[in-house]
């Protein structure tokens, strides 16, 4: 089963990068913040589960979070059971 | 009442991917099914996680440490989730039993509580059955 998580990560990714967004890495976890898999990241997820619930507290509803600077951006974005974070880097 | 070789398949459908052994064990540390390790290990295991299931719901439920109602940590325990240094395991309770699985390093926390979570929703309600009808 772990191995069909990650080869749907991987068809995503690719998804990402057939619109022309470079894709960092991505980060998967549950709502209470632990890890459910990642790929090419290794930032903690429980800031990224706590933002998305942040988010929905805020807005009332299912929200993506983006985060921008520079060179980077994050997009955070909670389904019914997990949250999804993408970090991708910025198009020159 | 429960068929053992059908209780031992449901085990062994989740013990796969870094899962190395599941055990379903009763609140004394009794062996009742596993999937996995030898029935010798899994003895040891079921063991381990009584007591240490034991321990923790003590703790909870001394004076002392008496929590308002309306307090995180309080109410029934759940599950526990331990990260060692050679490996996880995750000990959940499910209707009067309990449920336990050793997992590799390589498997993430979340992964292993969302197949704990899983395992327990699908034997809720017949170890609920079988408890009842024992009373």
């Amino acid at each position: 089963m772990d191995k069909k998580f990650e080869v749907l990560v991987d068809s995503a990714i690719e998804k990402f990068t057939m619109v022309g967004v470079d894709v960092k890495g991505v980060l998967v976890c549950d709502k209470s913040g632990l890890i459910l898999t990642s790929k090419d990241i290794s930032i903690s997820p429980g800031p990224v589960a706590c933002l998305a619930e942040l988010a929905a507290t805020l807005s009332g509803r299912r929200t993506t979070v983006c985060l921008e600077h520079n060179e980077n951006q994050v997009l955070i974005h909670q389904t019914d059971k997990a949250v999804v974070a993408v970090y991708t880097n910025n198009a020159a | 009442m429960l068929k053992p070789k059908a209780l031992s398949e449901v085990l062994a459908q989740v013990t796969n991917g870094g899962i190395q052994s599941t055990v379903l064990l009763t609140r004394d540390g009794a062996l009742l099914a596993y999937s996995g390790f030898e029935a010798k290990d899994a003895k040891i295991i079921a063991a381990m996680a009584s007591s240490i299931f034991a321990a923790h719901q003590r703790v909870r439920q001394t004076p002392a440490s008496t929590l308002p109602q309306n307090m995180v940590g309080s109410g029934d325990l759940n599950m526990i989730l331990l990260d060692a240094e050679e490996g996880k395991m995750a000990i959940a309770s499910v209707a009067t039993q309990l449920v336990c699985m050793v997992a590799k390093t390589s498997v993430q926390l979340g992964m292993l509580k969302a197949k704990m979570d899983a395992l327990s929703s699908y034997l809720q309600e017949p170890l609920r059955q079988v408890s009842q009808s024992n009373n």
